[in-house]
């Protein structure tokens, strides 16, 4: 009896021993079938026969990735979120079993658990939050993508009918008569299936059924006319979803098919009825008066605007630069300064930001930054010293400032002596100011820039340059955007970078015919700093130009783009105060003349006219990827007519240029 | 007769009931409740006010969203985090489907949300370098998250970088992002 009793025992623990030694992963390791491809998930966890999936399983990435859904997450974190293709984002706390899916509180059977550093979450609530249907096959599951949703709206112009699903949607057309359209959705089901009675704006109704097989559905979408409309438009906003635009009148499906309906797939199921063959009429491509050019090609065979040949004003050659031998700090009574010591002479300007940024900068101008001038090790109250050639000629020293504190910047021979006072400061204000340091003339002037006021809070993350006296009135510099390397929104084969050269050309002509003197950036296309530099390079290297010359104003020239052709308009941008009258000036004779919709003027965090010394703003003409727009943008009389408008804005705003000055006798 | 009011004195103050201790301990209760419901919104507000930007690319809308509750055990500074992470990945993923607003390229990620004093730095992925070429979407794209962030408390500047690192400007770009963006820059 004792002996039978042990063996019980023992054979219990064997056993016992047995299945906490098995893998876990051997456990359950169902198969599981998404868009024809069969896998396992291989860290897998079970809580009372609930299957929970580990965030890092590579097959749940595979899945995620197909899906278009990311997730973050990281060991100690206390959320687990989603953000599905949809988009929607899925939130599961650890621990919870709530979990929402946008602004829907789901509730799961198990709640999210975290082991190894890995989180858990039930399969179930994913699949669900991903638009995934399950349906079992003999021993496999059969992850169904779906038409998550579809909806119906009255426009007042017309009906639109709007289609999304988990996957990414292409649609077929199906069938077509006068009173019904049917398009086919391969790859995904739907569990939607329904017919829904509209009876508005020329549809009667909307129905979606479903054919094929589990693992190979098709789901329809039947839209019932009246027979005084027809199908206008079918196009996606995002490439998640499918719209259809029903407006009145017969006519053939138009504009802004997608391509796959222009070229649709192989059918993966039978269609209802026999495909018939429907005339797909594609919007021709836009009259364009360019001949197809590559990007790297100029704008042939556009006459400029008559004016007589005016040399081009170039910056004057810089002499020599000074060289930035050694920064030293040294800790002070007050607090700690930094001697930056320089050989030669550099003229600079430096920006204090106010509380919370504390952060102080000085740009050393026609200046060499020595491999000798190694940042000093810091000291209390500056956090960290940073130094760097942010351009062949110009030097940045950064300071980070923990607190609030005075900052006194000191010219000297020997260089600049930059003072943070320890005393923190209760209220400060951003400062800024220029300067001239070292022996002998510096290759670069500078115009003298005044400290900001305080207070105004629309000017103290701006570079805080208040007031501005250029050294040349007679100068304006305009920058035609991109070039080169950097071709800037393209579309059918037409590049931005070629476009706003041809503008800038064209107002140079008309700015010299009235007695300006202009600077480009670039006069050709081709990058201004070097050919694939950094956008900052490239960006600065603009800016540098103006505010070397001391010129009266910036322009910068663009064309507009988006994703979608939705967008379209002409706006202009600024970022300074002083910049706003020159945008509105420009803007006011854009909306005036050149005939496209008014986008008014925009602040916005540009570099270009943020790092500009003077009133400077970035025109964007037109949108490239908007089909009216571009064929503006493509018509030669069309872009003298904004050349002409941003003439007469800067007419507005500045006046007529002053007399040149003679030289001495 | 100051007898007479004297003894009605007395008799008065015989009848009064004494309310000090019940006025005392109703005031505790009161100010201890006002203390714990103030303390338990102030501490948990799980109601996140985020900004989109309308197809005009400058209109910003707010809309609401909720975060779980905070999880018990987590300090504030742990729960001011995951708020700021779930405000700047709404703001990144944008509103409903339904609702046309210019949103980040597909695929822009949340990596993570550091705060530090007043500013908050959110750390995109690289694919919010993929952008379609014009000052539109970037202005519209930073403007909606500026003001999300911004909306969160005690949060006046954010910060962004790119895979760990600040840069000064989208590839191609246009916005300077070198600087903690504000309400003001736009």
């Amino acid at each position: 009896m004792n002996r039978s009793i042990a063996r019980i025992s023992s054979a219990f623990f064997a056993l016992c021993f047995a299945l906490l030694c098995v893998p876990r992963a051997a456990v359950a390791a169902p198969l599981w079938q998404f868009a024809g491809r069969t896998f396992a998930f291989t860290h897998v966890e079970r809580s009372d026969s609930t299957l929970l999936v580990g965030i890092d399983d590579p097959a749940l990435h595979r899945l995620f990735h197909a899906l278009g859904a990311i997730v973050t997450w990281k060991p100690g974190a206390r959320y687990v979120l989603i953000a599905t293709g949809e988009p929607t984002i899925v939130s599961f706390a650890i621990g919870h079993r709530t979990y929402d899916i946008g602004p829907l509180a789901v509730r799961s059977k198990v709640a999210p658990v975290v082991r190894g550093g890995e989180a858990y979450l039930e399969f179930d609530a994913l699949a669900r939050s991903l638009g995934l249907r399950k349906i079992a096959d003999g021993a496999t599951t059969i992850l169904q993508p779906q038409i998550t949703n579809l909806d119906v709206r009255d426009e007042g112009s017309g009906m639109r009918v709007i289609a999304r699903g988990a996957i990414p949607l292409e649609a077929r057309l199906a069938r077509a008569s006068p009173r019904q359209m049917t398009y086919a959705f391969a790859g995904v089901g739907s569990g939607l299936l329904h017919l829904r009675s509209v009876d508005a704006g020329g549809l009667v109704a909307v129905e979606i059924s479903q054919a094929g097989t589990a693992a190979n559905p098709t789901t329809y979408i039947t839209l019932d006319l009246d027979g005084s409309s027809h199908v206008a438009q079918v196009g996606s906003l995002d490439g998640r979803d499918i719209g259809f635009v029903i407006a009145p009148g017969s006519g053939e499906v138009a504009a802004n098919l997608p391509p796959t309906l222009a070229h649709p797939r192989p059918a993966a199921t039978a269609p209802p009825t026999p495909t018939p063959q429907v005339a797909v009429a594609l919007r021709p491509p836009p009259n364009s008066e360019l001949p197809t050019v590559s990007p790297w090609n100029r704008v042939a065979n556009e006459p400029l605007a008559t004016s007589p040949p005016v040399a081009e004003v170039t910056p004057a050659p810089l002499v020599s630069l000074a060289q930035i031998d050694a920064i030293q700090a040294q800790l002070t009574p007050d607090g700690v300064t930094l001697h930056v010591a320089l050989t030669g002479a550099a003229s600079f300007d430096w920006h204090h930001l106010r509380a919370p940024d504390n952060r102080f900068w000085i740009d050393l101008h026609g200046a060499t930054l020595e491999p000798t001038a190694i940042p000093p090790s810091t000291s209390a109250p500056i956090a960290d010293v940073r130094a760097r050639q942010i351009d062949p000629q110009t030097v940045r020293i950064a300071l980070s400032i923990n607190g609030a504190h005075d900052i006194a910047v000191t010219p000297a021979a020997t260089g600049v002596d930059i003072a943070v006072n320890g005393a923190p400061l209760l209220a400060d204000i951003s400062t800024a100011g220029t300067g001239v340091a070292g022996t002998g003339t510096p290759s670069v002037t500078l115009a003298a820039a005044a400290p900001v006021a305080g207070g105004d809070p629309n000017l103290w993350s701006v570079n805080p340059v208040a007031a501005y006296v250029p050294t040349n009135p007679r100068l304006i510099v305009i920058d035609p955007g991109h070039g080169g390397s950097d071709r800037g929104a393209v579309r059918h084969g037409v590049a931005e970078a070629v476009l706003t050269l041809d503008m800038a050309k064209r107002l140079r002509a008309i700015l010299e015919a009235r007695g300006w003197q202009v600077i480009m950036t670039r006069t050709k296309d081709v990058d201004v700093y070097a050919p694939y530099d950094t956008a900052e390079q490239e960006l600065q290297a603009r800016d540098n130009i103006a505010n070397r010359a001391g010129a009266r104003l910036l322009v910068s020239i663009h064309a507009n783009a988006y994703i979608n052709a939705g967008p379209n308009g002409t706006t202009t941008y600024y970022a300074k105060p002083i910049d706003e009258p020159l945008a509105r000036d420009i803007q006011n004779e854009l909306a005036a003349q050149v005939g496209t919709k008014n986008d008014g003027i925009v602040k916005s965090h540009l570099y270009i006219p943020l790092h500009a010394f003077m009133p400077a703003c970035l025109v964007e003409t037109a949108f490239l990827s908007n089909p009216d727009d571009f064929a503006l943008l493509t018509n030669p009389a069309w872009r003298q007519k904004v050349a002409v408008a941003i003439a007469d804005g800067i007419t507005d705003y500045a006046g007529a240029p002053p007399p040149p000055i003679q030289p001495q006798q | 007769m100051s007898d007479i009011r004297r003894s009605g004195h007395r008799s008065v103050a015989r009848s009064r009931p004494n309310y000090a201790i019940p006025i005392i301990v109703l005031l505790l209760l009161a100010i201890g409740a006002g203390w714990w419901f103030t303390r338990r919104h102030a501490a948990s507000p799980n109601t996140l006010t985020i900004y989109y930007t309308e197809m005009d690319g400058t209109t910003v809308k707010p809309w609401d969203v909720t975060l779980r509750p905070r999880p018990a055990g987590s300090t504030r500074a742990q729960w001011a985090h995951d708020r700021a992470l779930y405000a700047a990945l709404q703001a990144v993923v944008g509103p409903p489907a339904d609702v046309r607003a210019v949103r980040f390229p597909q695929g822009t990620r949340v990596n993570d949300v550091a705060i530090h004093g007043s500013t908050v730095t959110v750390d995109l992925s690289k694919q919010v370098e993929s952008q379609p070429g014009g000052t539109f979407g970037e202005n519209a794209e930073f403007k909606s998250l500026v003001y999300s962030m911004t909306a969160l408390p005690g949060i006046s500047a954010v910060q962004i970088t790119v895979d760990g690192a600040r840069l000064p400007t989208l590839p191609g770009g246009h916005l300077e992002l070198d600087e903690p963006l504000h309400r003001s820059d736009f």
